[in-house]
């Protein structure tokens, strides 16, 4: 069995609720498309993210382990290429028709390893996905965390603390407050001082317990995948038999626009030729 | 402040409540309709400074809209706690002032605009305004407080009803809120709890459970508190929102610097309608296409009316079948209601460009009813969604409005799915 870790930040730029699912600015929902932007478009980016907004995560999911059976190889040629969702993904939730804010399919599910001009790519099926895309959607939906009676908040798991590396995220919220105020004293341009005060004020309405919740909330998936494989990677065997995907997101940073994902692809009988 | 104390029965106090819900409904539809016309696009002919602000004008607005509706919601749970029924329906726009209700504005349809936002000021007034204030908005100081005529029924313990009497709409609410200390609490509240919507529509949207008098004033001061304040308006008031973007549109209009809305027409409308005011004009809707979409939009929109009333006045549905209800009103207006409103702000009245738009009429083709058995209740919402998508399903759209298919196609899947969705509601029943 060859599994792969792949972690890392992912892009998603969505109007939410009460806008309509295709709304491109962001009127009544929480989340808004700052000036000179891009419409929002719902893609899930594992990498080229469309928009970089300063004093955020770095986007990029990249392989960081290759494991064979329980080896850890240490310098296998795949470590650091990129894993991708392909085809322009989405959060497929249409206001609560499809699903509910958190809950939502990813749809297409097409994942990716690129390493140079090497790719290993599969769909989860070759079927065209369709409503109710009952094997796109996350197999569970963990807490948003809790506030305990008296105050204070619990997350739901230090999983997603030790994988971010951020164990507290309303400090790194008022630390970009800071710079922000920084960089809104020293602008001189009228759209960058425009959008440097909208996201200032967007952080500081944002309480701590939203935030936190925010950050907290996990999707987790756990999918079997058996769609057509397109593979050029020399470096592993890749039999044709279906696969395993595990991998939560979260980590939801909504002024970044980005979150976290952490999972785990594993080809039960590939190995290293 | 109470002007006069005439709502003091339980007869009175319903009426009172429903012509409470009626304004509520009438004033959040016309908010709906200016947010809707609202520019977006950089190619509408605004720079991304002036897309901003427009965006905030309409986020204000839609937020104050959405609060109609929690109000709307509310004035229902305290018709169900009092025995009364809830009220969904209203008369079809326009409705001048003074003719059906005792406001100082017309009630129309019309765009975002200095114009627009001054008469939603007015629908929005304090009980009491400074002389300042009544200067600034052009109202004699005679208008500085609300005043309410005298009932006309002069007959003590008359067997009607007196007539409801007042100017401003806070004016209503606080003789509302002074019937429910008049009128004994033990023998007020006999509406069954379960009757009345407790549930969280949003993050910012929780109705409250009415039960006794405490209640029913915490809830009507919510009400004017948001809405228009009694006395003098608080800084988060409908009152102050639009205050504030009726004097920055009126700087933008008298400075020529641009235009913040689609040229859209005042009522664009189906067909006329025998409860509007004649004497009002309307823009009949030419174009076979936006036709198309425009009775699309209306039959969609007397569906969820629909939908709320079968949600307030249930009757053997499952708790199940209720959270479906309310999620498809939530659905419905995202996901359907608003694509479709704002699609039709950039659809052509008639052929000829200088027409101008159209916009979503909001139009009520007949009093609305709700059948007292659950199966046909559930039959016929059915019906009518299937309708709605063979209808959305047969658009053709012509290439020049090519870039209106992603969201009829968006909104065609939601109506497609919504009716799958039911299926499984429908299911439950039988």
């Amino acid at each position: 069995m060859i599994t792969f870790k792949f972690q890392g930040w992912f892009q998603c730029r969505l109007a939410t609720d009460p806008d309509p699912a295709d709304e491109p600015r962001g009127i009544s929902g929480y989340m808004r498309c700052l000036l000179g932007e891009p419409d929002f478009d719902r893609v899930i980016r594992f990498h080229n993210p469309t928009v970089i907004r300063s004093h955020t995560p770095e986007i990029g999911v990249f392989i960081t382990k290759v494991i064979a059976d329980n080896e850890v190889l240490q310098a296998h040629p795949l470590i650091g290429a990129k894993f991708n969702l392909e085809g322009n993904p989405i959060f497929y939730g249409n206001n609560g028709v499809i699903a509910d804010d958190g809950e939502e399919p990813i749809v297409p599910l097409i994942i990716s390893i690129r390493q140079g001009d090497e790719l290993l790519q599969r769909p989860l099926s070759d079927k065209t996905p369709e409503y109710p895309f009952a094997e796109h959607r996350p197999n569970s939906i963990a807490g948003r965390g809790y506030t305990k009676p008296g105050g204070g908040f619990v997350f739901e798991s230090s999983d997603i603390c030790e994988q971010t590396g951020i164990f507290n995220m309303d400090q790194v919220r008022q630390e970009r407050i800071e710079r922000l105020e920084q960089d809104f004293a020293s602008a001189t341009d009228p759209q960058l001082k425009y959008n440097t005060r909208t996201r200032i004020d967007f952080l500081k309405a944002r309480t701590t317990v939203q935030v936190l919740r925010e950050f907290s909330a996990r999707m987790h998936w756990n999918l079997c995948l058996k769609g057509n494989i397109a593979n050029s990677i020399k470096s592993v065997y890749v039999p044709n038999e279906p696969w395993t995907l595990h991998f939560w997101m979260g980590g939801w940073d909504s002024d970044g626009l980005c979150g976290y994902v952490n999972g785990v692809l594993q080809l039960p009988t590939a190995y290293i030729p | 402040m109470p002007l006069n104390q005439s709502i003091d029965t339980r007869e009175e106090l319903i009426h009172a409540l429903t012509e409470a819900a009626e304004l509520e409904h009438t004033l959040l539809i016309q908010y709906l309709f200016a947010a809707f016309s609202a520019k977006k696009r950089l190619d509408e002919g605004l720079n991304p400074l002036q897309q901003a602000e427009v965006n905030s004008w309409q986020r204000t607005i839609l937020e104050v809209a959405r609060q109609e509706m929690g109000h709307l919601g509310l004035v229902c749970n305290l018709l169900s706690a009092i025995g009364g029924a809830p009220r969904f329906g209203r008369p079809n726009f326009p409705q001048s002032a003074q003719k059906y209700y005792s406001l100082e504005a017309d009630f129309t349809l019309s765009k975002l605009s200095s114009q627009t936002l001054r008469r939603f000021v007015s629908f929005e007034l304090p009980t009491e305004l400074t002389d300042e204030e009544c200067a600034e908005l052009g109202l004699s100081s005679t208008s500085s407080r609300c005043s309410a005529a005298a009932p006309n029924s002069t007959v003590p313990d008359s067997a009607a009803p007196d007539p409801l009497s007042y100017n401003r709409v806070g004016d209503l609410y606080s003789q509302i809120a002074t019937a429910f200390t008049i009128i004994p609490e033990k023998d007020l509240f006999i509406g069954p709890r379960y009757a009345q919507d407790t549930g969280g529509w949003s993050e910012k949207l929780n109705l409250q459970l009415i039960t006794n008098q405490q209640s029913a004033r915490k809830a009507i001061s919510d009400i004017i508190f948001e809405g228009e304040g009694v006395t003098s308006a608080g800084k988060d008031s409908h009152y102050i929102k639009f205050k504030i973007i009726w004097k920055t549109l009126q700087e933008i209009e008298a400075k020529k610097e641009f235009e913040p809305a689609r040229n859209v027409v005042d009522n664009p409308f189906t067909r006329r309608h025998r409860d509007s005011d004649a004497s009002k004009r309307v823009n009949l809707i030419k174009n076979p296409l936006t036709l198309q979409v425009a009775e699309l939009f209306n039959s969609i929109y007397s569906t969820m009316l629909l939908i709320l009333m079968q949600y307030y006045a249930y009757n053997g549905e499952s708790s199940e079948q209720r959270t479906f209800l309310r999620n498809t009103l939530s659905q419905l207006m995202s996901g359907v209601l608003r694509p479709l409103g704002e699609m039709l702000t950039e659809l052509p009245l008639s052929d000829r460009k200088e027409d101008g738009f159209a916009g979503p009429g909001f139009e009520i083709y007949s009093d609305l009813r709700l059948s007292p058995y659950p199966e046909n209740r559930w039959t016929i919402l059915k019906e009518r969604f299937s309708h709605a998508a063979t209808q959305i399903n047969s658009l053709v759209i012509p290439p020049e409005l090519e870039a209106l298919q992603p969201r009829i196609t968006m909104t065609a899947q939601n109506i497609g799915w919504i009716l799958q969705n039911l299926d499984v509601a429908i299911t439950n029943v039988r």
